[in-house]
């Protein structure tokens, strides 16, 4: 193994080129890009403010999509399509929350798990195991449900919003796969030379960690931190779904726990039920591709196996130098 | 005619963009019955690249893009693929550079052999049980370990496994890429002497890929050394060893630590192998080499023949021969002239 | 070390893991919701001491971990609750007044009818297209079996369940199903072909006819994914699939086969939803591993052999493949337990999951506790059965 196939990393220029090149990386860019923005601007995009309480008739209620709402009506009688376009950024942002913090603790338990080695790591891969095996929505579902609201901390009475619980949950036992991937890249890292070097001249371990190893590590996490989102953001709706979320938070999904529970099925309002859903859909999707493609550029694996297809060149290629004499075919007939 | 002669093969392998990085630029040589021909060279000089030409076991961004492989007159190049796969094993076997994962970890070693016997052979069950073992005691393994998992063989008998499994079927050439390296010393001389050994027995015929020059003074009957994807020198060993033509050839030599001479200093040649992608425009050697001139770095050498059996590709060469040539003639004339004027 | 070894480390870790499941459920259960005989009696009709009798029948007065007080000191919460879960006693349910092992058992074997035929069939068929896309890496059949995993994979298994019921409970007409279909599959056939034709148009040499040729191909794999999915919706919307329950509320069955062939129509389409959800799982990690050991340099010998690509997949590259399929299969367990939680709430199916979902709404602490257990465990024991397996397979285990 070449001694330098860590660092084919690419850094700067030859990344944005490789990035550029391949689509998929891009689209998952755009669609994701798309639907931050599209958050961020909220108030400039929505039609209606979600938040705010209207006062509706009958009519209102379930309202098949119209000039006035593009998307319908909700069960309360609010405008779909704001709800939708509000409901990207608690979505959103519990996603990304849950997933530092997961990226966090990874970060942190692989890079000591991977540079200490032996007991510690044997402790800290332990515990992802555990974690691992035990089915992830029911331990989320018992934790969110089980964790008290109100605690009386030294006195004071603290009260948890739903959303920094489930935030909490999600981030706590998110953790697993980044930890493991950061250790197995700390442990190849530890290995290279230049860490040895580094030692031998008398670095300390924080230094090491923190010029040698964490830069090599790092854009991997990030690309892992990526797919860690999209797992996010599923939970979060998978739970809110199940009635475990915050009912005043405009997620997508709170929108598809209420239009389930509300009705939505039975009357067939449809409009209700697939925007928050094809939202959850652009978002993981545009994560995904994104930390697939991230995964493949910094992590590269061969393009072909043994069984595939052989090439065929288009023409043949002028491989002889103009000027050169072909020798003649060293066999037989001695010298000239 | 040699039982296999390779005629001005050139591999290359694609980019994605289809640029093309040539790997393997006009080489020629041949091998006859018996014999054990070397090629040899730095890594990424195409040594392995063409061993793996030879049976078209390239990965698939490679591919042979001109020349020929003749064998028993049939040119391996443009044989269709279901009839290579009937010289492949057969006429033809490959031990790889690091046996270690050669073997599919899941299945015995016996297994594995028997396969080959049953593809091309048509062996029943029993009489290549049998044959399997033979083959097993012909390389030094005891029979009973057919039943083995190759995970339960050291390296070196891996590597000793992967040759009775090569032997399989009887084939006329094997091509050996990098047999002993990975392997420690002891386990390298086994090696050695079983490959001499089969020579002489099998009266095989061995292609031996390697970059150790020891090696290849042991066994080797000619020797083809490569560099940058070009034949630099090609010959017989005692006149590789003892006369070499070619700066490369005699760099390499120089740079082999002398076990005779253990107070003498480690000689290397400086700088690095050409990269495909960057190749310079004259000879690929030019960079590092001592009595480069101003033709070596426009023009690419081409294979020059200095003597019955001795190719040398250098452009210092070729003028010395041509002004060796040229002196004789003169002298002759010199010679006739002064016996013409009596 | 031995496969003896192994077995005994593996069942030690995986009797640890099952403890550790046990304590941590208690103390879920116990400790955080402040008092849990608030929640389970909280019926403001009872008066003061009423709640005292009920929390005294459900041993709710004594001390949590250890009894101090004189006499036994493992007349606790903690030691009752593990010698009732030895004796398989998971408590009474708050809401049914039913030991609720019972009711866990009544639930749990619907789920599995439910989970089962979904599992069987996409590992059957997402190992055979893995295989299939590995092998023909980068072709038009393996870009389509990534985008559908891709697909699956970002639909959450509830949202999928909600569209196959939006399908199956419209009324549209044959009609107007060719008709909305022909509309996107001719604006996807533009799509495709403003993809591609910037490749076409480059008119580099003269294999011109070679790109009409693949934008052909492009257009006829699409063509044909599209011809599916409209069998397909056809199916789901016109086949009067019911849209819920396991059973026809209120109707007899006078054999047993008007109760099966009930049964199996309820089935369909949960079983279709999870079937997709699973076939992108199993087909993409199938495709990975394939790959991986395409690259191998056994791969190389054995072609070097001789052997034809398809004896290579059959002999070689498909019994090592079956490997981490055994670990797959069992770590799935645990998604599909989290699946089937989802499944079932969308389909109203009477199962498992379902159960979990309406203890929370309904506060019934018991059976939540049950059923977590139980479904904690099972993945757990799964698992390590998978680690067993796996020892017997793999002969690097097997024999040292």
């Amino acid at each position: 193994m070449a001694e330098n196939d860590l660092a084919v990393i690419p850094r700067g220029r030859d990344f944005w080129t490789a990035f550029r090149r391949n689509k998929l990386g891009i689209a998952g860019a755009i669609l994701l890009g798309g639907m931050i923005l599209m958050a961020l601007l909220a108030p400039l995009v929505a039609p209606y403010d979600p938040r705010q309480t209207v006062e509706v008739t009958l009519e209102d209620i379930y309202a098949p999509p119209s000039p006035e709402h593009l998307l319908g009506t909700d069960d309360g009688g609010k405008d779909v399509l704001s709800s939708f376009i509000y409901g990207a950024r608690i979505s959103m942002f519990v996603g990304f929350t849950a997933s530092f913090i997961a990226m966090g603790i990874g970060g942190l338990a692989g890079l000591v798990a991977g540079y200490y080695g032996g007991r510690v790591s044997n402790l800290i891969m332990r515990i992802t195991d555990i974690l691992l095996v035990i089915p992830d929505l029911p331990l989320m579902v018992v934790l969110v449900a089980l964790i008290p609201r109100k605690v009386t901390v030294f006195g004071a009475r603290l009260e948890f919003p739903v959303l920094a619980i489930i935030i909490a949950v999600i981030g706590l036992l998110g953790w697993t796969s980044t930890a493991r991937l950061v250790r197995s890249q700390v442990l190849s890292v530890k290995e290279r030379q230049f860490v040895t070097r580094a030692r031998a001249v008398g670095a300390s371990n924080a230094h090491i960690i923190r010029h040698h190893i964490f830069p090599l590590v790092f854009p991997l996490m990030l690309a892992n931190t990526v797919l860690v989102i999209s797992t996010s953001i599923l939970s979060e709706s998978s739970l809110s779904f199940l009635g475990l979320g915050d009912p005043t938070a405009v997620t997508w999904g709170e929108m598809l726990h209420f239009a389930f529970s509300r009705g939505a099925m039975s009357g067939g309002f449809w409009w209700a039920l697939i925007p928050p859903g094809i939202g959850i859909v652009i978002v993981v999707f545009g994560c995904t591709l994104l930390g697939n493609v991230l995964e493949e550029i910094l992590n590269p694996r061969l393009k072909a196996h043994h069984l595939s297809p052989a090439y065929q060149p288009r023409k043949r290629s002028p491989a002889t130098m103009p000027g050169e004499v072909k020798p003649a075919p060293a066999s037989g007939g001695g010298g000239e | 005619m040699a039982m296999l002669e390779v005629r001005d093969l050139c591999t290359s392998f694609f980019t994605p963009d289809e640029a093309e990085m040539p790997a393997v630029v006009d080489v020629s040589f041949s091998l006859e019955e018996g014999q054990t021909l070397a090629l040899v060279g730095e890594s990424g000089c195409g040594k392995t690249t063409c061993a793996l030409s030879i049976m078209r076991l390239l990965p698939a961004n490679g591919a042979i893009v001109g020349g020929q492989i003749l064998f028993n007159n049939c040119d391996l190049v443009t044989m269709p693929e279901d009839e290579l796969r009937e010289v492949r094993w057969k006429d033809i076997s490959l031990i790889f550079q690091g046996a270690m994962n050669a073997f599919n970890p899941v299945r015995t070693v016996g297994d594995q052999i028997a396969e080959a016997l049953r593809l091309h052979m048509n062996m029943e069950e029993a009489i290549a049980k049998k044959r399997v073992v033979e083959l097993l005691e012909l390389v030094g393994i005891v029979g009973s370990r057919a039943a083995q998992y190759p995970h339960q063989y050291s390296g070196g008998m891996r590597q000793r496994g992967m040759i009775a499994m090569a032997l399989a079927c009887m084939p006329r050439i094997l091509i050996a890429d990098e047999p002993t390296t990975a392997l420690d010393v002891m386990v390298q001389a086994q090696i050695l002497e079983l490959l001499e050994r089969l020579q002489k027995e099998l009266g095989l015929a061995v292609i031996l890929v390697t970059h150790d020059l020891g090696v290849v003074a042991e066994i080797c009957q000619k020797v083809v050394v490569m560099y940058g994807g070009k034949v630099a020198e090609y010959a017989d060993v005692d006149t590789i060893y003892n006369s070499p033509q070619h700066p490369y050839t005699q760099r390499l030599l120089e740079a082999f630590p002398d076990l005779n001479r253990p107070g003498d200093s480690l000689a290397s040649i400086p700088g690095y192998p050409p990269r495909l992608s960057d190749l310079p425009p004259g000879c690929r050697f030019e960079p590092r080499c001592p009595v480069a001139f101003d033709r070596c770095q426009v023009e690419d050498p081409a294979v020059h023949q200095v003597a019955a059996d001795h190719w040398v590709a250098c452009h210092l060469v070729e003028k010395l021969a041509l002004s060796q040539e040229d002196r004789r003639r003169r002298a002759e004339q010199t010679r006739a002239g002064v016996e013409g004027g009596r | 070390m031995s496969q003896r070894d192994y077995l005994i480390r593996k069942l030690a870790w995986g009797l640890f893991t099952v403890l550790f499941v046990v304590a941590l459920n208690f103390f879920l259960f116990r400790i955080m919701p402040g008092d849990p005989a608030k929640a389970g009696v909280k019926d403001p009709r009872l008066g003061r001491e009423q709640q005292e009798a009920l929390r005294v029948r459900f041993g709710l007065d004594k001390p949590v971990f250890l009894n101090l007080e004189g006499g036994n000191p493992f007349d606790s919460q903690f030691f009752i609750y593990l010698v009732n879960l030895a004796r398989g006693d998971l408590g009474i349910s708050y809401k049914e007044n039913r030991p609720v092992i019972d009711i866990l058992l009544d639930r749990l074997w619907r789920t599995v009818v439910l989970v089962m035929v979904a599992q069987i069939v996409s590992i059957l068929l997402g190992v055979g297209l893995g295989l299939l896309a590995a092998w023909r890496r980068g072709s038009s059949f393996d870009v389509w079996a990534l985008a559908f995993s891709l697909i699956t994979w970002s639909l959450p298994t509830f949202f999928l369940g909600i569209i196959m019921l939006i399908l199956a409970s419209s009324r549209m007409s044959l009609v107007g199903l060719t008709r909305t279909l022909g509309i996107m599959g001719g604006l996807g056939a533009v799509l495709v072909v403003l993809w591609r034709l910037p490749k076409v148009l480059r008119l580099a040499d003269g294999t011109l006819a070679e790109k009409w040729l693949r934008l052909i191909n492009t257009l006829l794999t699409w063509g044909g994914s599209l011809v599916v999915l409209y069998l397909f919706v056809l199916f789901v919307v016109r086949g009067g699939f019911p849209t819920g329950g396991m059973e026809t509320a209120g109707r007899t069955y006078p054999s047993l086969a008007s109760y099966l062939l009930d049964l199996g129509k309820h089935m369909v389409l949960p079983t279709i939803t999870f079937g997709l959800v699973l076939l992108g799982e199993y087909m993409i990690i199938m495709r990975s591993s394939v790959l991986e050991i395409l690259s191998e340099d056994y791969i190389l010998t054995a072609k070097a052999k001789g052997l034809t690509n398809w004896q290579i997949l059959r002999d070689h590259a498909l019994k090592n493949a079956m490997l981490p399929i055994v670990t797959l299969i069992a770590l799935n367990l645990g998604f599909t337990v989290s699946g089937a939680i989802q499944l079932e709430t969308v389909f109203s199916w009477p199962g498992l999951g379902r159960t979990i979902f309406d203890a929370l709404s309904k506060l019934d602490y018991p059976v939540l506790q049950g059923a977590f257990l139980l479904l904690a465990v099972s993945v757990i024991l799964a698992n390590l059965s998978a680690d067993l397996l796996y020892s017997y397979l793999d002969p690097r285990i097997r024999n040292v």
